[in-house]
């Protein structure tokens, strides 16, 4: 009889799997040195390694999503400081193009970096961070502003903050909504830049004119957005501060708990077999050439 | 690459000092922890003769190493092919061979996995715990009478 190769392989593998599961098991109970607390041994302080281990995960897991609002709140500050900038110089060039010198050849020109800096307003508001969409409230899959939208640009996220928990109990905000920054009521800011280019090619300079006052609010709105932001900001960095000194805190007392054990481990180990002890210290003193390389 | 002087507050050994340097790259992890792959080799006078990888992205995470001549004159092996590719070691003398050993609190409990040693390129800094398929080394061989 013969083995198909396929068979074959999935015993392989199989086999590969089991190993790997194994090693895995062995690796974890190295590192967690798990043997030394058995419930039975020191119940108070195998119960508080426990008990400060949960903690020290539950830190690391707070630090994981301070990390990532850093990351969130840094890319939404950063593109609303480019935001507040390309609004600055669309309100310079209407004024210039509505003036009295500008004939309607430069305001169709102007009209042209109108439509430009209305591309770029839309890729800010399309930002996306680790796969998601930061300025569409909650719903980071929905694409906050269609590219081609049709008759006007509409907002296709929610009005929620995103919020995560940075701390037991305390949570911040992570985000701003388009809706506040991109299309708040009355300053719909995609939109009055479609019309503010419509309005200077149709040399209509009142209705260009109506449309700094729009830019003029939305920069407000961007403003409000960034104060927000740095708020958020300065509770994360001050969380941040306050998990590491705990960290700190914990895992010296882990530490001063778990040793008491493990040296003493170490050293009955060390005794318990004059062959096995010389044989260690002969180990000890071949410091080896990684120490050497290291060092 | 400039070393960087970096410190660590570590669970087992408190705060200790490290150059970018230092650090040896698990690039596939270490089985279990596969999301760790920064290590730093610890020596520390109370844990004589033991060593340890100190894991630099978790603190709470070492493992205890000695070499397998401590309990095996003759260990060897041949490195897979794979491996050596992987770990980019031309010579034998570029590795270091270190076995993972689980201390218990009853010494004749405690063992040292012989199967799977982790190897390490002194010159890249680059390690990988690696299987000797196909050979009698267990991994949990008694430290004690073996």
């Amino acid at each position: 009889m013969r083995i198909s190769d396929a068979l074959l392989f999935n015993d392989l593998t199989d086999n590969l799997d089991r190993i790997n599961r194994d090693l895995a098991r062995r690796n974890r109970e190295v590192a967690s040195g798990k043997r030394l607390h058995e419930p039975s041994q020191d119940p108070s302080a195998s119960a508080r390694v426990v008990r400060i281990r949960d903690e020290v995960a539950q830190i690391n897991q707070y630090e994981r999503n301070l990390q990532r609002s850093r990351v969130l709140l840094g890319s939404s500050d950063e593109a609303l400081n480019s935001l507040r900038n390309i609004l600055d110089s669309a309100v310079t060039r209407t004024s210039f193009a509505i003036s009295a010198i500008v004939d309607q050849g430069q305001r169709d020109i102007i009209a042209g970096e109108i439509d430009q800096i209305r591309e770029q307003v839309l890729r800010l508001a399309n930002t996306v961070v680790d796969g998601q969409f930061i300025f569409s409230g909650t719903q980071t899959d929905a694409q906050p502003f269609q590219v081609n939208p049709g008759p006007a640009f509409v907002y296709q996220g929610d009005t929620q903050r995103l919020q995560v928990e940075i701390a037991k109990g305390r949570q911040i905000e992570t985000s701003v909504t388009g809706d506040e920054v991109f299309a708040a009521a009355g300053t719909d800011l995609l939109n009055s830049l479609v019309t503010l280019a419509g309005a200077l090619r149709a040399g209509n300079l009142d209705a260009a004119q109506a449309q700094i006052t729009n830019l003029s609010d939305a920069g407000r709105d961007v403003d409000q957005a960034r104060v927000v932001i740095g708020q958020s900001l300065r509770s994360l960095e001050a969380t941040q501060a306050e998990h590491d000194r705990t960290l700190v805190a914990l895992t010296e007392e882990i530490s001063s708990l778990e040793d008491a054990d493990f040296v003493e481990a170490i050293s009955s180990l060390g005794s318990a077999e004059g062959r096995l002890q010389a044989a260690l210290q002969v180990a000890a003193r071949q410091r080896t050439s990684l120490f050497d390389l290291i060092g | 690459m400039p070393a960087v002087d970096e410190t660590l507050q570590t669970a087992r050994f408190g705060k200790v000092a490290f150059k970018s340097t230092d650090v040896v790259g698990f690039d596939d992890g270490i089985p279990g922890f596969e999301h760790l792959k920064r290590f730093l080799l610890i020596e520390n006078s109370e844990f004589e003769p033991i060593k340890f990888f100190q894991a630099v992205d978790d603190p709470n995470i070492s493992f205890p190493l000695l070499p397998p001549q401590a309990v095996r004159s003759n260990y060897h092996f041949e490195l897979p092919t794979k491996e050596r590719r992987h770990l980019e070691l031309e010579k034998e003398e570029e590795a270091a061979v270190f076995c993972m050993v689980t201390i218990d609190e009853d010494p004749t409990k405690s063992t040292i996995n012989l199967f799977a040693p982790v190897v390490i390129n002194l010159l890249k800094r680059k390690a990988a715990q690696v299987i000797l398929f196909g050979t009698d080394y267990k991994v949990d061989s008694p430290l004690l009478n073996s």
